[in-house]
């Protein structure tokens, strides 16, 4: 218990952190932001009227503290770009990305742990080579490169689904989640396959230790050692590459959610740096930082819990 | 007897295959990468092995040109990344302390994000362009080498070689360049070629979002967002582009299996 306290308040103090940066870094770049909104030709009062509507007058930690405590309360500020408020901006968005992220979790975990743990057994032989090789490949191919692949295939060849014809949440669940199935197997399928080399290297390296050697001459069967003993003990590294995992799929759907053309988090956030729309840049910043920082966290508490050897 | 390392064997042929192919060809290939040729969207052929695009550039010669813009950028990157982290794991890793405590604290706030992440939302304030991209990537990749230098740094310098060069008198530098360093080359070695990996990967994600490579300049990353729009016309342009990358990034990645199973004997 006192371990997970000292975790939230490290967590905490990050994220404090990250935020007094994120808004730093935006605030003493060279450009006003009030000049990019209404264009170089603008009337200096109307820059001022302007600098004064949106606060800039005033010192920047006095901004800060008001930002971070409008954050705190669930208000984003509003968009340069849109005029619309960044958390309704957002909204939609950050589930549309969530759910992508979801989706190519359980995906990869679907694919991943059945095969690793059925192959975990066969380190040498024709399976062993078969497993290896299929696996080199399929990590070196980008999401980015699969997602367009899947659509070439899925979208041109045999018409399944029709590329860039995204379908809302809003309309129809079942057209929605069918849609994303295609950008989460993009996601999905290189995860995968460094999932399933992580479990095996894992088994292979606990196979060769003593306790495992001693078990099996006392009559286990190495079936019943590798389930009952081993797995448990490679518990731990398949939980935090999980986390990692995780958190690498936030790039990777930024991606592709531009080959998919889905409107989520991602897409906004690279139209967003295109047109330095700072309030929306740094609220999305902020969310992720939160984001990250509790997976993280989170791995860290799950391997304690599940890991006996790791003390608390 | 030594087992033959098939791993280390496979990577670096296929690595020195595809940079020859990347170098050489770009000098022999009979069309240039912005020549224009009378046919659109043509299929591969005889005349152009992996077709043309939409203005009739041949795809063979831009995918040559885009491979060497990558590998470019990768090179500034990795290049960047391993010098910084080495002096950075060097020192902190020789001489430990408070420094040390500071700049681990650091990496690993940075290393808990994904350096593609760090790198867009840097791009958002310095603007895009191949310079500022190698330079960021750079740096964002300091840490990681930093952290393999500083454990090697930390390992060695307790052996009692090291301890012996002490004993006779060697300096901190000596003791850092002509003891450590070599030793700690192996271990560091496969940390650069699976930096090459990520750098491979983190242009083509940075520029397929343009916030990379820009215009006129081709790259792998900019390649894959031009085939988006004949993706159903032209296919080949995708493909070609997309296992170019697959193959840079799988050469890399044996690479650095190989090296770092080797390392283990």
């Amino acid at each position: 218990m006192r371990y997970i306290l000292r975790k939230l308040i490290t967590l905490l103090v990050t994220l404090f952190l990250i935020s007094l940066l994120a808004f730093l870094a935006f605030a003493i770049i060279p450009g006003d932001p009030a000049v990019t909104l209404l264009g170089v030709n603008a009337t200096p009062e109307a820059i001022l009227a302007l600098r004064q509507e949106m606060g800039l007058d005033r010192p920047v930690f006095v901004r800060y503290v008001e930002w971070l405590g409008d954050m705190i309360f669930g208000d984003m500020g509003r968009s340069f770009a849109h005029g619309h408020s960044v958390r309704e901006l957002l909204g939609d968005r950050l589930i549309v990305t969530g759910s992508l992220m979801g989706l190519s979790f359980v995906m990869m975990l679907g694919i991943a742990l059945p095969v690793g743990l059925l192959t975990a057994g066969r380190q040498r032989g024709i399976v062993h080579w078969m497993v290896t090789i299929i696996n080199q490949m399929m990590m070196a191919v980008p999401p980015l490169f699969l997602g367009l692949m899947l659509t070439f295939v899925f979208g041109a060849v045999f018409r399944v689904f029709t590329p860039s014809a995204f379908v809302s949440f809003r309309e129809s669940v079942g057209g929605y989640l069918f849609y994303m199935l295609f950008p989460a197997l993009a996601i999905a399928l290189p995860k995968s396959a460094m999932m399933v080399r992580l479990i095996r290297s894992s088994v292979r390296e606990e196979m060769g230790k003593d306790y495992v050697r001693t078990a099996v001459s006392r009559g286990c069967a190495p079936r019943g050692v590798l389930y009952r003993h081993v797995l448990p003990n490679i518990a731990a590294p398949v939980i935090t590459f999980s986390a990692l995992t995780l958190i690498m799929m936030i790039t990777d759907s930024i991606v592709v959610e531009q080959v998919f053309s889905i409107p989520g988090a991602g897409r906004i956030l690279i139209s967003a740096i295109g047109t330095r729309d700072y309030p929306v840049v740094q609220a999305l910043v902020l969310v992720i930082a939160a984001l990250v920082m509790t997976l993280h966290a989170l791995a860290d508490v799950l391997c304690r819990l599940v890991d006996r050897r790791i003390t608390l | 007897m030594r087992r033959r390392n098939v791993t280390l064997l496979v990577g670096a042929s296929l690595t020195t295959m595809l940079l020859l192919i990347v170098v050489i060809g770009q000098l022999l290939w009979h069309f240039g990468p912005t020549e224009l040729n009378p046919g659109r969207l043509l299929g591969p052929s005889a005349v152009h092995p992996l077709g043309t695009d939409h203005l009739g550039r041949d795809v063979f010669a831009r995918v040559l040109d885009g491979a060497g813009t990558t590998l470019l950028v990768a090179l500034g990157t990795v290049l960047i990344g391993a010098v910084g982290g080495l002096l950075v794991g060097a020192v902190t890793g020789y001489y430990g302390g408070w420094l040390d405590e500071i700049v681990m604290r650091i990496s690993d706030g940075l290393t808990a994000f994904p350096s593609i992440l760090l790198a867009l939302v840097v791009v958002s304030i310095t603007g895009s362009g191949m310079g500022n991209l190698v330079l960021i990537l750079g740096v964002l990749f300091i840490p990681s080498f930093a952290r393999v230098a500083r454990g090697e740094f930390r390992r060695l310098k307790s052996l009692d070689y090291v301890k012996r060069a002490r004993v006779s008198g060697a300096s901190n530098g000596r003791m850092m360049l002509v003891h450590i360093l070599p030793n700690a080359m192996p271990v560091f070695l496969s940390t650069v070629a699976i930096g090459f990996n990520n750098a491979v990967l983190a242009e083509a994600s940075m520029s397929f979002l343009g916030l990379g490579v820009q215009q006129p300049q081709v790259s792998l990353g900019r390649m894959l967002t031009d085939s988006q729009a004949h993706l159903f016309t032209a296919p080949w342009i995708a493909v070609s582009t997309g296992v170019t990358i697959v193959l840079l990034v799988f050469a890399f990645s044996m690479l650095a299996d190989g090296l770092q199973a080797g390392r283990r004997g």
